[in-house]
């Protein structure tokens, strides 16, 4: 008998149930995104570093259209073809779980996944079999991105947080910035003269000559007024002379 | 739209960062110009001002004024000439007062464009001062 699951309210025939193997949530790393592309290949470069919370181990990428958007995942190909092996399913097509998903209500519980799977999705020929699940021993060994919802939001609301602060810094310091560059601008708004600057930089440059020119005089003229006086001749340009 | 708002983020941060340095730096530029043309401006008008306060014309017809008085306090009558944008002062010194005239001539703040001193006799000394106006 074939194996079925419900997928968009239609029925779809996928494999022989011989030939499947549910992988449980717990041995991969999913997300659903929405790339900008409608590509298979790109849309798997995208999820690689969409998924970059995952384990290291998780290296293997694969990834499905669903919708507007794609079901990411990633999973260690290695450790999987190991239990593969284990329970002699080499050749069987492996099936995440989340592929399900909006089928049925999914709890994530190591005794009760086996039995969502059967009973709810997969129509078996004996009633008493089930199908082949891989599942690690401790669920919560992992933080899982089981419900998408969940995980989308929390990383989130710390990223507005984190970009409101961040607004807040910058107007903070720009305003400051600003603050400090109209105090000077009136300080120095208020250090004005009657005459320009150039008027200014002229006379400060005529006044300085004067000031060393009569410094000049004064101590020509107090040196020959020292010895005995008949008669001294002064001027700023050519210095004292005395009789 | 998770996607898309994961994308709007790190790109909101992005420009939010640029937006930040630019305006920083442009504020940054124009403060330092500001400083620079304030501390200039701040340096040339007290330079200014301090020699304003000796030399302007102001400050050497209120210097002039106190060498009259200070002339007149030492009962010394100068003739006065003017010539050639000068003033000149011609006046004769008692032995005893020559030394605090001339010193008090030579401390004040008097442009002085010209200066003679010729020996009359012993007790006298007749100075003249050529002051430009």
């Amino acid at each position: 008998m074939a194996l079925y699951y419900i997928r968009e309210n239609s029925i779809v025939t996928l494999e022989k149930e011989e030939k499947v193997v549910i992988l449980s949530p717990s041995l991969y790393w999913y997300a659903h995104a929405e790339f900008p592309t409608t590509s298979l290949a790109k849309a798997r470069k995208l999820a690689d570093a969409f998924l970059d919370s995952r384990p290291d181990s998780y290296r293997t990428i694969y990834v499905e259209k669903r919708g507007n958007g794609f079901d990411c995942y990633a999973f260690d190909a290695d450790a999987l073809g190991i239990r593969l092996d284990e329970i002699e399913a080499n050749d069987a097509p492996c099936f995440f779980l989340q592929q399900f998903s909006e089928e049925m209500p999914l709890r994530i519980d190591s005794h009760l996944i086996a039995d969502a799977i059967n009973g709810i999705c997969i129509e078996l020929k004996d009633e008493n079999r089930t199908l082949p699940t891989l599942d690690s021993v401790d669920l919560y060994a992992v933080a899982k991105p089981f419900n998408r919802t969940k995980s989308g939001r929390i990383p989130n609301g710390w990223m507005v947080a984190l970009l409101v602060i961040l607004s807040i810094t910058m107007m903070m310091d720009l305003a400051l910035r600003f603050q400090k560059e109209r105090a000077l601008q009136t300080a120095s708004e208020k250090v004005r003269s009657e005459r320009s600057i150039y008027e200014v930089k002229s006379l400060i440059s005529r006044y300085q000559k004067r000031a060393g020119e009569q410094a000049k005089l004064r101590k020509a003229i107090k040196k020959a007024l020292r010895g005995r006086i008949i008669k001294i001749e002064c001027s700023p340009s050519k210095g004292c002379s005395r009789e | 739209m998770n996607s898309s708002f994961m994308k709007a983020i790190p790109l909101s941060v992005v420009s939010l960062l640029v937006v930040w340095l630019a305006a920083a730096g442009f504020i940054e530029y124009k403060t330092n110009q500001i400083e620079k043309e304030y501390q200039e401006k701040r340096a040339l008008t007290g330079q200014y001002e301090s020699l304003k306060r000796i030399w302007s014309e102001k400050s050497q017809k209120r210097a002039l004024k106190k060498f009259e008085t200070m002339l007149r306090l030492y009962r010394v009558t100068p003739t006065i000439q003017k010539r050639h944008g000068q003033k000149i002062f011609t006046f004769t010194l008692e032995k005893k007062n020559a030394d605090t005239v001339l010193n008090k001539l030579l401390n004040s703040n008097l442009a002085i464009s010209l200066f003679r001193a010729r020996r009359i006799d012993d007790q006298h000394l007749e100075v003249k001062v050529g002051v430009s106006i």
